[in-house]
């Protein structure tokens, strides 16, 4: 429900900010810091494919560059060993023909680094199971405009049948191949509770913006929605971040929090490994402007 | 057997108190009764004081202006006074019982030639009762306003021990509790959501309000249901002399209220409204998305009565507001409604009895746009129905005794979301309600035990009661739910009883120093499920039940009061100390909105909190105001948050000061100013970050460790009154008012996000909300 309640709260945020004028600057404060944590970056999904897990350090908050990364690692996903890249250290790569499989629980393991510097290694593990998501039927493409014409976007609605367990939804979305909702901050995600076993009837479910060079839809473009079937540990892990990476305020945002981990052992970590299904479908665009709806 | 104790216990202390005084009664006494009143419009004065002018002999008229002072027979000097009027001195002669209905004149500021007094000249060293505010609708009137709108609210988030929440906010924290803890009472109703414009402006349109009273430790045991404080406004009655009319524009609202007699004096009625109207205007926008826009508020205060005879009186008030905000994005409303009848009786010049019906309901409901399949409305209310009987007994001069009780029904609809779209994708959603009973009952004697000693002790048993049909979920030590059990419809299932004693001293030394000591034991049953600072209108009131056990408060209160030059300076020292049981918190990332299983989102721990508070307010011809200071701290320990260790509370912000002052250049102008400053609220700040696909997430420290930078400020206020005329009853005022005059940026929200250019830079923002903020307030009365 918070995905759904979400663009109520800032657009409700918003009018009241404008109406009493409020202004953001710019301040210089000053913040502790804190020992360096392991940061586990991972996923196996069902697609057949190269997966990876990344590591490195957590960092100051202000330090304003690259993380440390972690190499030299033993890293293993239900005792497949993964080798680290040649090209990019602290990233760990599968064979390219490993694929993760419905219903099933992927463990990762990482031993051979030693984040806290005690001179003794540590050992990390995570897991996370595969569920299955509801396969679309279709996908419509329907260009938008709200606020009179102020913000304008592509909207991709989605037909599908919701199945009668509970679900977890993750949406993103391809332009001709290549991933255009890149950051955490632009997937969709939505837990099925207010309806569970309904038939999707063309539902927005992500968008592309018009403002945005990349996300701007043509004449002859294949638009993909990716819908990815995750766990309910890894949407509240979604959730969190959304919420901790953003800007909070008195009116709609509780207290600050750590987001949580599924990475357990070692010292403290952070971060998560997720597994999860993978469904696509595509359109090709003719007419970007087909299918028109002003609010 | 627990509850048997309970009972025998608060019998025997009421035969204690039937017997005491009735012992220590005289026979061959007399007693004066009567109502004492506002001359020029016939309003009920609350809490005038009627005392005898040789000796330290007195009492308060009650909130329907009725005293009742017994004495022995033989002619008495009785003064009448009342803060903002001129008080009368009076010769009675006592044979038998007597009735005296006295009439005051207000003070006219414009014709103050002579030093009037505002009140009982030391009534700050001699009020059998701390922790106390009173505030006159007058005073507040002249303070400076936040865009036209003088708040009651407001005023008293100037008073020692009341925070705002957040810059803005309508909610406040007093003495470190939570905002759900203040119980807000318009004509005995509670108002459940004081907010509007989301906390900007208070649901209290001041044309309408009679009276004030804020208790924030030592409160009568006639009050119950939350914790920390209680604010009681009351209502006008309406003039019963003659037709008026006042009102007001300013920058976002008008307001219009209409009062006077209908067919005698024996029945008046008031009807008074306020809107904002800035939204008029949006249909002359050029763009059509903010023609089709709406963002407004209104109030609505409707009240009649009708005196029946010399014993009997009825009271039907009302209150209806709104608020509507309205894009093609969505579709937000929300709105307290409150209903209260009365019935006044006397059954004799010493027995007064008010009876009570209650309705309150507090709903929203929040809307997308209707045209697609994604499309929903979610509406969520609650309601109140209660009944409640109060009688004050008045058995002789050194006793006056309360009793009485109170039933409530509350239902709670915590959401409902259904699909608005022709063809939806939702199902209808519902939360399950739920239905409860509190109760109360209680006694409590203020007792004169020697001219320098007076006691006040009191004892309430509460009752909660949670009732089906609801289906109750059982959690393990994880929060997670292990099983459920159903109720059906009206099954009481869980009860809960209590005892709350209070018990105030006061020694006064003399007339102008003295020292008060109380203790106060409060339960609350039903709170807030919000975690946000400043809250917003989504609230969910949730129930005690068997996963969430009552909250408790233990106060402690030691206060010393002192009077000078001419009782024109009255100056106070309070201290307190306060534990709480069964305090709630949320869970990291709570989810509290159209959850099933929020129950499983709390946790339970225990705050403490313990203060300082120094007063100095000074009352002349021309120069008044005050003086605040208040160091306090408020500390939580709830299992599961911040790793079980010790954390600030929301609300602790250690200093806080409060000038406020208004100076009177001459009979048509005069000049206010106040500046408050109080330290940063407690915040969470990362000590660290990691990147999780694309976005930059911060590690934080403990829980409310640092703090934002201090807030301050300095608000202006000028009033112009018209020349009066004479014959002419005709009167009208401007006030200029500037918020915010040296433009402090005060801390809003303090922000850590990435920068747009490059991701891996982090800056913190601050957002402040605002800076220099004129107003203007044209006020008539005619």
């Amino acid at each position: 429900m918070n995905e759904t309640t979400r663009p109520l709260k800032t657009l409700l945020l918003a009018t009241l900010l404008l109406v009493i004028g409020a202004c953001t600057e710019e301040v210089d404060i000053e913040l502790d810091t804190s020992y360096a944590r392991l940061v586990v970056d991972g996923q196996i999904t069902t697609d057949t494919t190269i997966h990876y897990v990344k590591l490195t350090k957590t960092m100051d908050y202000f330090a304003n560059r690259p993380a440390e990364t972690v190499s030299g690692a033993e890293v293993r996903i239900n005792n497949h060993l993964l080798t680290e890249s040649q090209s990019t250290p602290g990233l760990y790569l599968t064979e390219p023909g490993f694929y993760g499989e419905v219903g099933k629980k992927y463990h990762l393991t990482i031993t051979d680094v030693d984040i806290n510097n005690d001179g003794s290694s540590e050992f990390y593990h995570a897991s996370d199971s595969i569920h299955s998501i509801a396969r679309a039927d279709s996908i419509d493409l329907v260009y938008q405009e709200f606020a009179g014409g102020q913000m304008k976007m592509w909207a991709i609605q989605l037909y599908a049948q919701d199945p009668p367990e509970e679900n977890y939804y993750l949406f993103k979305v391809h332009k001709n191949d290549t991933l255009v909702t890149d950051t955490i901050d632009e997937y969709v995600f939505q837990e099925d509770i207010t309806f569970n076993g309904n038939y999707v009837p063309g539902v927005m479910v992500q968008s592309l913006e018009k403002s945005k060079q990349d996300e701007t839809v043509r004449h002859g473009d294949v638009i993909t929605l990716e819908t990815n079937g995750i766990s309910q540990e890894y949407y509240k892990y979604i959730i969190e971040v959304t919420n901790e990476s953003g800007a909070s305020n008195p009116l709609f945002s509780g207290p600050r929090a750590n987001v949580r981990t599924n990475v357990k052992g070692g010292g403290n970590a952070v971060g998560f490994f997720r597994a999860f299904s993978i469904n696509r479908i595509s359109l090709r665009v003719n007419d970007p402007y087909e299918k028109v709806t002003r609010f | 057997m627990k509850k048997n104790w309970i009972l025998t216990g608060f019998l025997s202390f009421v035969g204690f108190l039937l017997v005491f005084p009735s012992a220590a009664q005289d026979r061959d006494k007399a007693t004066l009764s009567g109502h004492i009143k506002n001359k020029k419009s016939g309003e009920e004065l609350i809490g005038a004081n009627i005392y005898l002018k040789d000796r330290p002999v007195g009492t308060s008229s009650n909130a329907y202006g009725f005293y009742s002072l017994t004495l022995e027979p033989g002619t008495h000097k009785v003064v009448f006074s009342y803060m903002g009027y001129y008080p009368k001195e009076k010769e009675i002669h006592l044979e038998a019982d007597r009735t005296v209905n006295m009439e005051l004149d207000p003070r006219e500021q414009r014709l103050e030639k002579v030093v009037v007094r505002a009140e009982e000249p030391n009534k700050n060293v001699s009020r059998n009762q701390m922790s106390f505010e009173k505030l006159s609708v007058r005073e507040i009137r002249k303070l400076p306003s936040f865009m036209g709108e003088v708040d009651i609210i407001k005023s008293i988030q100037l008073m020692p021990g009341v925070h705002n929440i957040s810059e803005g906010s309508a909610g406040y924290s007093i003495r470190g509790g939570s905002h759900d803890q203040n119980l807000v009472m318009l004509d005995e109703a509670t108002v459940y959501n004081i907010s509007h414009f989301l906390g900007f402006f208070s649901v209290f349109n001041n044309d309408a309000i009679q009276n004030v009273e804020l208790y924030k430790g030592d409160i009568p045991a006639r009050y119950g249901t939350r914790l920390s404080s209680v604010l009681d406004v009351r209502m006008k009655n309406g003039n019963n002399k003659e037709f008026k009319a006042t009102g007001g524009i300013g920058n976002i609202s008008s307001r219009l209220t209409l009062e006077g007699p209908i067919g005698s004096d024996n029945t008046s009625f008031i009807l008074s409204g306020r809107r904002t109207y800035f939204d008029l205007f949006l249909p002359l926008m050029p763009e059509e998305a903010v023609q089709n826009s709406s963002i407004y508020f209104y109030d609505l205060n409707a009240k009649i009565n009708h005196r029946v005879n010399k014993n009997n009186r009825f009271f039907l008030s009302g209150y209806f507001g709104r608020d509507r905000f309205k894009n093609e994005f969505s579709d937000i409303g929300y709105g307290n409604h409150t209903m209260t009848f009365r019935w006044n009786h006397l059954f004799s010049d010493k027995l007064f009895v008010n009876f009570t019906l209650l309705h309150s309901k507090y709903n929203y409901h929040l809307a997308s746009p209707d045209k697609a399949a994604w499309s929903y409305r979610w509406d969520s209310h609650l309601r109140d129905n209660c009944f409640k009987a109060d009688f004050t007994w008045y058995p002789n001069t050194s006793n006056t005794i309360e009793f009485g009780a109170a039933s409530c029904y509350h239902a709670y609809d915590p959401g409902m979301i259904k699909g608005t779209g022709e063809e939806s994708l939702y199902t209808r959603f519902n939360l399950s309600k739920n239905y409860a009973l509190e109760h109360g009952l209680y006694i409590s004697n203020k007792q004169q035990l020697t001219p320098r000693l007076t006691l006040k002790y009191g004892l309430r048993i509460s009752a909660f009661q949670n009732m089906g049909k609801d289906t109750l979920y059982q959690y393990n030590d994880s929060y997670q739910v292990v099983d459920s059990t159903y109720h059906a419809a009206g099954e009481i299932y869980n009860t809960y009883l209590g005892l709350e004693p209070r018990l105030g001293v006061k020694y006064q030394f003399n007339e102008k120093n003295s020292v008060k000591v109380s203790y106060s034991r409060t339960r609350q049953h039903v709170q807030l499920a919000q975690n946000t600072r400043a809250g917003t209108p989504l609230d969910i009131w949730f129930p005690a039940s068997p996963n969430v056990k009552p909250q408790l408060c233990d106060q402690y209160a030691l206060g010393y009061f002192r009077n000078a030059f001419e009782n024109k300076l009255e100056l106070s020292l309070e201290t307190y100390y306060k534990k709480m049981h069964n305090t709630i918190d949320f869970k990291d990332h709570a989810n509290l909105l159209l959850n099933p299983r929020l129950e499983g989102e709390l946790r339970f721990g225990q705050s403490q909190s313990y203060g300082l508070e120094a007063m100095a307010r000074y009352n002349d011809k021309k120069l008044n105001g005050w003086i605040s200071y208040t160091y306090s701290r408020t500390s939580r320990t709830v299992k599961a948050i911040n790793k079980g260790k010790a954390y600030n509370a929301p609300y602790d912000r250690p200093h806080d000061v409060s000038v406020v002052a208004n100076y009177r250049i001459n009979n048509r102008i005069s000049v206010s100013a106040n500046w408050v400053y109080s330290s940063g609220q407690p915040v969470t700040f990362p000590i660290g970050r990691y990147e999780s696909e694309g976005k930059i997430v911060p590690v934080y420290s403990e829980r409310n460790e640092y703090r934002l930078p201090d807030y301050h400020r300095l608000d202006l206020s000028l009033t112009l009154q018209s020349h009066s005329k004479p014959g002419k009853n005709r009167e009208s005022e401007w006030n200029f008012s500037i918020y915010n005059a040296y433009g402090q940026k005060n801390t809003w929200a303090l922000n850590f996000v990435q920068d747009d250019r490059d991701p891996y830079k982090t800056v913190a923002e601050k957002t402040y909300l605002f800076s220099v903020i004129p107003a203007v307030t044209y006020n008539f009365k005619f």
